[in-house]
């Protein structure tokens, strides 16, 4: 970044971080565990050192990466932000975190986020809520609530997040960061505690696009280890060029560009027709099936959350059950270890699965998956697709929270490129009264560069690339 | 009394090499608790499973030799209930219901009644892949009442083949010979060894003219599938002929007491909420891959082996218990491919060599303990040229080769015949009072005049029995000519 | 207050996932759950217009096989377990393990 242009020095850089969390830290919550800034300190100047010396560096070299937690490090504890996992040190890395560590990336804390990466506003961590940088009596958004704040705040320059449903990309909308969630399979999830694998991906999140396009080309490209990552090559997004806006089709899929507050709305058409001036063409188009994503995705997450979690039964994990039978060990473990969202999401997708109900729930969702995933390949083999991200600005804390319906529906647009397993950009456009306000751009299946490009376009008309909370 | 016997054996791919989703060890015997386990077979947050290309080579090869339908793709599924030796709280197969893809569907096998010569069939309804579950040992009280559960991982992960059988077996008799030639084939291919511990289980369902089917779990020898059967079948005679009905139930055989007792804890759920693996794509069956596996699968044709040697008019024992112990096969095709007489061979290894193993303890199913084929066929020439009998050959120098399997022939060999008239001749004339003294009937004397012959002769190789007749007849005959 | 109508369901659900609900916990996740069941019931309509076949799996491409590699071995003694001899060692039928 700046410094390795000889503007910045790492060394310095990394203590204006550090004072950032500082400042910040106690009142954001966006870290569930910090490593020790002493190793850090080590680690950048030996990275100072080679840069002085002519020695070639990691692309990442001398960059705060924040983790989110429920991403497997073995070398500061992983909670996936729940009890049951407190603290339970994994032994091995995640292959992410290897990649990032192979170019001398510094890993300066885990991230919070909501229990098992199941909520959409970082209030349901078992390591307390993450506020919102930019008015702390709102929340991040969620799941990846706690990479977005350390974003935000400038506590971290880079950061994994992950997302199921929209986990890093509502964060981002909320932090006028940039998150991006690839095409299923392009970032390996060996080490990404599950929860819906087979909608899931790693997502790296920055405070610009150019930011995002160099953390997922380390990150990005075939893993042996997930039998779920796709056979490509590493890719290459990072010097992409800004799009030449008359070559650029975006699609307005009415589906997706209704239904968001007023305020919202006004932004998504400015942008848009601030587009159209530039040369971008834009065309009409419609996903009736898209009314039904929502539940469809709902039940499939929950399904394959029951079936993730079944694992944590007390036997490797720190959250014992102190039963005296098998049984009860089990169950005791399991109410202790898991919050209440948890709980119902498990139940929820037992009830899914179960004899006499899975073909009317479970099996009924793949169909609709499947029209989903055959509908979006092809409206965005033509074009990008516009899409809001949140149907709210960000809300303040405890609103969503009374009634399960009004959490789930902050997904509306999002779940979409989850089931298609499409990748999404999303990106800061406007500010209103202080909040940020984000875009969705959804692309075709490894069409990560195209969305890199319209995002650096975006970003010129914006001028809100590198924004951090005052 | 009609019975119906069906039978699902679980055989450990353990010649796989590894397990069926890391890297870990298929054959975990011998190694220390807990050591053969890493991140993916201990079901670890974040770890992924990856399907071995072996394991899946070796099930194809099993489903070509079953004659099933080969489907053009396999598909995972995941099995849900809670154990203390199932990491995940899941079991990763392949049910059909669930979406699953099973490796075979619809296959048949023929196997062999050898004390009879009789060929039988039974169709096969499925072939699964799946993991062997961890195990669990109980300390004091048992399954039932042992207050702590300790389990041992390593074999958590290990890949099974789940054959599954139709209800097409008539007799306990039928269901060993089954097992047992099933498990033959197995080895041929590759894919097990079937006389490793706990290497396989049989799960069995019977029923009685009709009636409804008791299934009988923990069945782990071959000798269980008779003994467990029959008890069953009794223990549903006696009930029925009291007036009784066999109600459907499973029961587990206790092989200690050898009986069958009802189940009492529901260990199973009866809810396994099913659903494909969503970490699995489901893998593709090329038409390479079903070559591959043909290869395999020639080599594990036993009716086509036994016909082989029949064709050269081995007697059938003799081809049996040939072709039922591996090496001694592996053995005779090599032999006779360098042109030993295939009767004569056979009769050499299926009789005199395998006897002698048995006599000597040694482990007929351990290559080592055969020797290599040049030997085999010298000495097969040697019995066809008349020079030494074949009391010889099968008295001396077979159990002194199954001592020392890799001597060569010529240390094994005794003194020839001629060699040993001359010393016979020049003790008799030596020893003139051992003579004297066998005349009298003192037996002990001929002892010691074998003795002193074989001192004579030095280190070479001689027959006892030999030398003891050659005395015998001379002294006889009469005084040694001087 | 009336008891949710579901309430029977949700203990059968809890005692599938093995997860022990205090009688509160219960009835306030009955509520949630009725809500969200019906919620996702709305799927099984439309899905019947639909003639398709489940999508499992997003991509229309095959796994993967691995090929013979070595062992990624991990010392079980990392894990919050309790061992005995090697074994880890759990409750069973009236054992108690000591908190960890």
């Amino acid at each position: 970044m700046d410094f390795r242009e000889g503007i910045e020095d790492p060394v310095e850089h990394v203590f204006n971080v550090f004072e950032a969390i500082r400042r910040w830290e106690a009142r954001v919550n966006a870290y569930i565990s910090l490593e020790s800034p002493d190793l850090i300190v080590e680690e950048v100047e030996r990275i100072a050192r080679g840069i002085n010396a002519g020695e070639k560096v990691g692309k990442l070299a001398g960059l705060l990466v924040s983790v989110k937690d429920n991403i497997c490090t073995s070398f500061l504890p992983t909670t996936a932000g729940s009890r049951m996992l407190d603290p339970y040190i994994p032994p091995y890395d995640a292959t992410v975190v290897k990649r990032l560590l192979e170019e001398d990336a510094i890993v300066v804390g885990k991230a919070n986020l909501d229990e098992f990466a199941m909520g959409s506003t970082t209030e349901l961590s078992a390591f307390g809520p993450t506020r919102n940088p930019w008015d702390l009596e709102r929340v991040p958004g969620g799941s990846s609530g706690g990479s977005a704040a350390s974003l935000a705040y400038g506590g971290s320059d880079l950061s994994l997040g992950s997302d199921t449903g929209g986990s890093a990309r509502l964060p981002a909308a909320y932090t006028a960061t940039v998150g991006l969630k690839p095409t299923y399979g392009l970032v390996s999830r060996y080490g990404l505690i599950p929860y819906g694998n087979s909608l899931e991906q790693i997502s790296p999140m920055a405070r610009s696009v150019r930011d995002v396009a160099l953390l997922l080309d380390v990150i990005g490209g075939w893993d042996p280890l997930d039998a779920t990552s796709l056979r490509v090559d590493k890719p290459r997004t990072f010097t992409t060029s800004k799009a030449d806006p008359s070559k650029v089709t975006v699609c307005v899929v009415k589906e997706l560009s209704e239904g968001a507050e007023d305020v919202i709305e006004r932004a998504y058409w400015r942008i848009l027709k601030k587009l159209e001036s530039e040369g971008v063409e834009l065309r009409e188009e419609k996903l009736p099936v898209a009314s039904k994503a929502l539940p469809a995705y709902y039940t499939i997450a929950f399904a394959e959350a029951a079936s993730n979690l079944a694992r944590y039964d007390g036997v490797f994990y720190p959250t014992k059950g102190g039963g005296s039978t098998w049984e009860e060990e089990v169950e005791l473990a399991r109410m202790k270890g898991f919050g209440r969202e948890v709980k119902k999401r498990i139940l929820m997708g037992v009830y899914a699965l179960s004899e006499g109900y899975r073909d009317e729930y479970y099996i009924a969702a793949t169909k609709v998956r499947r029209v989903v995933r055959d509908e979006v390949s092809r409206i965005s083999r033509s074009c990008i697709i516009a899409s809001q991200v949140s149907p709210i600005l960000p809300p303040r804390l405890g609103e969503r929270l009374d009634d399960p319906l009004k959490l789930y529906a902050m997904d509306v647009y999002t779940v979409i490129a989850n089931l298609a397993g499409a990748p999404a950009l999303v990106q800061p456009i406007e500010f209103y009264n202080g909040l940020p306000i984000g875009i969705q751009w959804i692309g075709k299946p490894l069409g990560e560069g195209e969305l890199v490009s319209l995002g650096l376009l975006v970003e010129e008309l914006t001028g809100l690339a590198g924004v951090v909370a005052g | 009394m009609k019975v119906t016997i069906g039978l699902e054996i679980h055989v450990q791919m353990s010649e796989a090499g590894s397990k069926l989703f890391c890297n870990c060890k298929a054959d975990y015997r011998g190694l220390n608790v807990n050591t053969n386990v890493c991140p993916v077979c201990l079901g670890l947050p974040g770890a992924l499973p990856v399907v071995s290309r072996r394991s899946v080579e070796l099930a194809l090869a099993t489903s070509l030799a079953l004659k099933c339908e080969i489907p053009k793709f396999i598909v995972f599924t995941r099995k849900h209930y809670f154990y203390p030796d199932l990491p995940k709280n899941y079991q990763i197969s392949m049910i059909e219901r669930a979406g699953g893809v099973p490796i075979c569907r619809n296959g048949v096998i023929s196997f062999l009644d050898p004390s009879r010569w009789e060929w039988k069939s039974c169709r096969i309804r499925r072939v699964n892949i799946e993991e062997d579950p961890g195990r669990t040992v109980y300390e004091e009280g048992g399954i039932t009442g042992s207050p702590y559960a300790l389990v041992d991982y390593n074999r958590s992960g290990v890949p099974l083949l789940e054959i599954v059988t139709e209800p097409d077996i008539e007799t306990p008799r039928d269901a060993r010979l089954l097992v047992e030639y099933l498990l033959l084939t197995l080895e041929y291919l590759g894919v097990t060894n079937p006389r490793l511990e706990g290497v396989f289980r049989v799960d069995a369902n019977v029923s009685l003219d009709g009636g409804e089917r008791v299934e009988v779990k923990n069945i782990g020898s071959i000798a269980d599938v008779e003994k467990a059967l029959n008890y069953e079948i009794l223990r549903q005679s006696k009930i029925r002929e009291a007036g009784g009905v066999i109600e459907r139930e499973t029961r587990h055989w206790d092989p200690v007491r050898g009986v069958t007792r009802p189940l009492r804890h529901k260990e199973y759920e009866e809810e396994y909420l099913y659903f494909p693996d969503p970490d699995l794509p489901p893998i593709a069956i090329t038409e390479e891959m079903v070559k591959g596996a043909l290869k395999i699968a020639v080599e594990a044709d036993l009716q086509a082996l036994l016909s082989e040697l029949l064709k050269h008019n081995i007697p059938p024992e003799h081809a049996w218990s040939i072709v039922s112990t591996k090496p001694a096969l592996d053995l005779f095709k090599k032999v006779v491919s360098l042109g030993g007489d295939p009767q004569v061979v056979a009769r050499m290894l299926a009789v005199d060599y395998k006897g002698e193993l048995r006599e000597q303890g040694k482990d007929p199913y351990d290559p080592s303990n055969w020797p290599p084929p040049d030997t085999i066929l010298e000495l097969s020439k040697l019995t066809l040229t008349g020079v030494y009998p074949y009391d010889t050959i099968k008295g001396l120098i077979i159990p002194n080769l199954v001592s020392n399997p890799l001597a060569r022939l010529e240390t094994l060999i005794p003194e020839k015949a001629g060699d040993l008239d001359l010393v016979v001749e020049e003790v008799l004339r030596e020893e003139v009072k051992a003579v004297k003294d066998y005349l009298e009937g003192k037996t002990q004397a001929l002892n010691y005049l074998v003795g002193r012959v074989i001192k004579k002769i030095g280190r070479k190789a001689v027959d006892p029995r030999i030398i003891r007749g050659l005395l015998e007849k001379r002294i006889k005959a009469g005084a040694p000519r001087t | 207050m009336m008891e949710c109508r579901y309430r029977s369901v949700v203990e059968k659900l809890a005692s599938l996932a093995k997860i022990k609900l205090s009688g509160e916990e219960a009835e306030t996740l009955c509520r949630d759950l009725e809500r969200t069941a019906e919620f996702l019931r709305s799927v099984s309509e439309i899905s019947k217009e639909l003639d398709v076949n489940p999508l499992y799996y997003v991509w229309d491409e095959w796994g993967p096989l691995r090929g013979p590699g070595e062992p990624e071995a991990i010392d079980i003694a990392d894990l919050n377990v309790h061992l005995k001899e090697g074994y880890v060692k759990v409750p069973w039928r009236g054992g108690r393990l000591e908190e960890a």
